[in-house]
Order: C-alpha cells, then structure tokens, then sequence
C-alpha cells in the first residue's frame, strides 16, 4: 500500500507539488567540494582585492583582455580558474593569491607510485613548475590531478619525458 | 515590509520525500530553498552583503572581519547541505531541529546551541524558515543571514518574517490545522 505523501495535502490549497532535482545536484557538489573550496576562496580575494584598490570587474577584464562576464563567472566562486588565469589576475593586480610550497617528503613518497603522466597536458601550467622556490597554500588541493610533484623536482620545465624515462624517479 | 503584506507563489517543491518541502514565490525560477543555498554559496552575493553589514559584524557575539564571515556561511551551508542530503538518503532526518520563534517578539533568544559548538560562540547564520505542517514535516517559505536578535531589525529578515506569517494564513484557510507552529530549521552538530 502506498505511504500518503505528507505534502499532498497542500497541493489544493498551493497550487501543486512537484519534485526537485536538490537532492541530486548537492550529492555531486558534495563529491567535488574540495575543488569547489579553493575556487571560492581565490574568488573572495579577488573581489576584496578589487575593493581595496577601488576596481571594478570591468576593470579587472579590460586588464587581462577578457570579458565582464567571465570575470563575473570567477567570482561567483563556482567556476575553475586556471592556474594559469591566477597567475594573470595576479599580475594585473598586483598581489599574491597563491604560492607553491615545496612538499612534504610524504607527500613525494604517495606521488611515486602514480602513473605517467602526459608532460604536454601539463603546458598550461608550468609557469608554476618552473619557479619552484615558491610556496603554495595547499599544494595537494591545487596539485591532485596532476601526480606530477615527484616530476617537477627532477626535470627541467621545459624537457620532454620520454628523454627522461630511463632515470629514476621513484626511489 | 509590513504585516500584511500579499506575496504570490506558485507552487510548492518537495526536497526531501515527506520532510522537507519549499515554496517557490512568483517572479522565482527556482523554490525558495535552492535559492538560498545558491546565494549562501556565491562570493561575490556575500562579499556584498557582508561589506554593507559590517557593523553588525563588529557587535560583540560576532567580531568578524567580512572575510570570516564569508568562510562562516559556506562553511555553515555546507555542513547543512552535507547532513541534509546525508540524512535524506540514510532516511532519518532526526538532526534536524525546529526552533520555534518567539509568536510575541517575533524573535528568540540568541543562545549558542551544540548546532554549531565549533563556530563563533557556538551561533549560526544561517537561517531556513519554515511553517510545520505535519510531524517531522517542513514548509520551508524562505532564508536568509541573520545577524541581530530579531527579524524586525533589518529589512532582510522582516521580509523573511512577513512570508512567513503570510503563509499560515494561507494554510490556515484552507483548514490545515497543523499550521500552527513556524520557526526556523537547524542542523545539529554532533
């Protein structure tokens, strides 16, 4: 026998029930969250940043050749800016939003055990390879899905990999 | 806002089966819930309304920079997104709690609760109003950051206050006698 659903009773009175896709699409915010959070957090330093130094949105695209919206997009701090993008902002502006910190040797250790990784999909960002000697806030969280700690204290920025194969990484 | 005041609606949406409910207000793509977890997780939204609440963020229970206060509610909206979907697909909703609002003051004594032990002084922001109409079963007519004692004090929340109140009217004619109670949702830490 079918459970009477609690809200039915409303229907008449408020113009119907209807089912909501909630449920679902925070199940999946949920899952990814820990991406969700740095976007967020670089997106409050944006616009504080823009506050004090009396800037609009508008002027931070026309300084990095973008549009309003776009910059509109990032702040909103559920958008994935690039690291290459942070690096950008941070030039137009001025400041410091990230850092790269050398890792923990723990850390090196667990990124041994990944697997290759593709050298050229990692182009994009190796404005932050190549300057290692800066530290940054969370290097896991903006790292994960590159597995390439463990590379980037070995090779030269800009050396291909298969050049590398025959050296040791791991040990 | 004053009471009184006529607001529209269009329907209402079921979030959780049997528990949870929201009403979806006129001129609204979405229900009122949705709409409050989407603003309560938009920086540039609470970078705003922090900044043009600043002196409330300087009273005593809160002392908060703008910053802080940003990191607050989407850490509150958070966990009360994480249980809310936690406790929907385990069945038992039991964490969360209806606080009913003073029906003389329209308020309640802000006092720090275990719902949120590790915040700042223990008091949440973030608030889901709701009407109960059933055991265990919640209207929700809206939400909003509230940083003062009652919803009378600013304009943000009187507007919650009065949606509320509108809505047991509406309910209570059309004969839904559970109508009675109307407070705010929490989720309680453990």
């Amino acid at each position: 026998m079918a459970t009477e659903n609690k809200f039915e009773k409303l229907e008449k009175i408020l113009g119907g029930v209807k089912k909501s896709n909630w449920l679902e699409e925070a199940k999946v915010r949920q899952a990814n969250k820990a991406g969700m959070k740095t976007n967020q957090m670089v997106a409050l330093y944006i616009l504080r940043t823009l506050r004090k130094q009396k800037l609009t949105q508008r002027d931070l695209a026309d300084r990095l050749g973008v549009t309003a919206q776009q910059v509109n997009k990032w702040v909103k701090g559920s958008e994935n800016i690039s690291i290459a993008n942070v690096e950008r902002i941070q030039k137009a502006l001025g400041v410091r939003i990230m850092e790269l910190r050398e890792p923990e040797p723990e850390v090196c250790m667990k990124m041994v055990m990944e697997p290759k990784v593709d050298f050229y999909h990692l182009r994009e960002h190796l404005i932050i390879f190549d300057n290692f000697k800066q530290s940054i806030i969370n290097p896991l969280q903006m790292l994960q899905n590159y597995q390439t700690i463990k590379y980037i204290k070995c090779i030269n920025a800009f050396e291909p990999y298969e050049n590398k194969k025959d050296k040791s990484y791991g040990s | 806002m004053k009471n009184g005041a006529i607001f529209e609606f269009i329907d209402i949406v079921e979030i959780v089966a049997d528990v949870l409910a929201a009403v979806r207000w006129k001129a609204s793509e979405k229900n009122c819930f949705e709409n409050c977890f989407d603003a309560w997780r938009d920086i540039e939204h609470l970078e705003e309304f922090f900044e043009s609440f600043k002196l409330d963020l300087e009273r005593k229970e809160w002392k908060l920079t703008v910053e802080q206060a940003v990191n607050k509610v989407l850490e509150e909206a958070d966990f009360l997104e994480q249980r809310i979907v936690a406790g929907a697909v385990s069945g038992d909703l039991d964490g969360l709690v209806f606080k009913a609002l003073n029906k003389n003051e329209m308020s309640y004594k802000k006092v720090a609760t275990k719902a949120y032990g590790g915040g700042t002084n223990g008091i949440a922001m973030l608030r889901l109003y709701a009407v109960r109409v059933n055991t265990n079963c919640y209207l929700i007519t809206g939400g909003a950051i509230k940083l003062t004692d009652s919803m009378q004090e600013r304009k943000h929340t009187q507007e919650e206050l009065d949606k509320l109140t509108f809505m047991i009217d509406v309910l209570k004619t059309g004969n839904v006698d559970d109508a009675s109670d109307y407070g705010y949702l929490e989720m309680e830490r453990n």
